[in-house]
């Protein structure tokens, strides 16, 4: 029996927010499925766990100057409905819990400072609407979509008088455009579904004035689907492209990578309608625009469930 | 079960705290900053003092709140520490501080360093 259930769907969530000290942007699950047929809601949460031990410059890792390392913690809410035949809409939930840390030896004293942020990340939501819908007729599908995300987060937390600083902070506090494609292809023999999705974000400027880079996310997902069993194995590459930040019309230094990781992960279907995906987040290669924090490793979760509303 | 709503009540009124701001008087004051004093070149890798000079007209005690557009801030109240981030190398970032009587009246001043 063929199996769709786990293809399209990809991971995860949201790894750290801002640019500058932390990784850039979003990693937007329900964006890496395609729409839902008519009538039909899908429920997702979708947990992301990232650490960010390590600093490059270019490909070169390299010791962090202010000796930062940083891990955030995020769970997206999703909710995607599809009202009429071909068109979905897809709204997200975001919340967040980063820390990071600095130390840094100064004489003979050692300077340690914990940055601190949790709360509602920014919101965002995206209308799909499916080109060539998947059939039983043809191998491929493809489906379009565009969006936005709105600084609904809350980027002013502060601890002991001290504003934390915008990368823990969990929005943006800049309002973003979203584009979005994803395209399948289902392979016969042997029987798998291979699926490409890419996600643009393009960000306005923030509240310091300073506009993110903007960012093209890749994600290739194999998927084999003839297997019959309850666990089904989905090995998935995202490939990320970050311009560099600017402000004032000015390119802002150590901002902007370009980074390749590799996703394995399992989704389990014996208790379908509800599927449960669980992977893990391994960098392959990285080059980064000066010194920058890079994430190191990380883990995903989700719990999904779809169901027919008429 | 009589004494359950008491000790609802009591553990109430222990986590209760009053955050309101005391009413201020017509004739309070706002305090003032004389001055921000930037003490050495900041580069990235290295934390800088920063000190805020301020006082009352009224006496008050004061409390200082730190923001900076990129970079970390070390430590709290009038004299903090500035660690630039390697983005802002070559360039300057903008910080501010604003300070606060009890009655929240406040005076705030923004300025720019520039990280070699």
């Amino acid at each position: 029996m063929l199996r769709f259930v786990a293809v399209l769907v990809i991971s995860a969530a949201w790894a750290h927010g801002q640019s500058c000290c932390g990784g850039t942007g979003t990693f937007l699950g329900g964006m890496e499925r395609a729409g839902l047929g008519t009538g039909t809601l899908t429920a997702a949460a979708v947990y992301n766990y990232t650490a960010m031990e390590r600093t490059l410059n270019g490909a070169a890792r390299v010791p962090n100057p202010n000796g930062s390392i940083a891990y955030a913690h995020a769970l997206n809410v999703e909710l995607e409905f599809a009202p009429v035949e071909r068109w979905s809409f897809l709204v997200v939930l975001p919340f967040s819990d980063k820390v990071r840390s600095i130390n840094v030896a100064t004489g003979n004293t050692t300077l340690y400072q914990r940055y601190h942020a949790a709360g509602t990340s920014d919101m965002f939501g995206i209308i799909k609407y499916a080109l060539v819908p998947a059939s039983a007729l043809s191998p491929w599908s493809l489906a379009v979509g565009g969006g936005v995300k709105a600084p609904t987060g809350d980027y002013r937390i502060e601890e002991n008088g001290v504003e934390q600083p915008i990368d823990v902070q969990p929005g943006t506090s800049s309002w973003d455009l979203l584009g979005w494609a994803l395209g399948c292809y289902r392979l016969d023999e042997p029987s798998a579904m291979v699926s490409l999705s890419a996600l643009l974000r393009k960000p306005g400027p923030n509240i310091n004035g300073r506009t993110l880079g903007t960012d093209l996310q890749a994600l290739l997902a194999l998927t084999l689907t003839e297997l019959d069993m309850p666990v089904v194995p989905i090995l998935l590459s995202r490939w990320r492209w970050t311009a560099p930040d600017r402000q004032d019309g000015r390119i802002i230094a150590s901002t902007g990578t370009f980074r390749i990781e590799l996703l394995p992960a399992v989704a389990l279907t014996a208790w379908e309608p509800l599927v449960v995906r669980i992977g893990a987040q391994l960098p392959l290669y990285e080059r980064t625009n000066g010194i920058q924090l890079a994430p190191s490793w990380g883990a995903f979760a989700e719990l999904r469930s779809t169901f027919s509303l008429w | 079960m009589r004494i359950l709503p008491i000790l609802l009540a009591a553990a109430l009124f222990s986590c209760s705290h009053d955050t309101t701001t005391p009413i201020a008087p017509p004739t309070n004051r706002a305090p003032v900053i004389d001055s921000v004093v930037i003490g050495g070149v900041v580069s990235v890798g290295v934390p800088v003092d920063i000190t805020c000079y301020a006082h009352d007209p009224d006496g008050d005690s004061l409390q200082y709140f730190w923001r900076v557009a990129d970079g970390s801030i070390v430590g709290n109240g009038e004299r903090v520490q500035l660690l630039a981030a390697p983005c802002c190398e070559g360039n300057s970032t903008t910080m501010q501080v604003t300070v606060r009587d009890r009655y929240q009246a406040s005076d705030t001043r923004e300025f720019r360093v520039y990280v070699w």
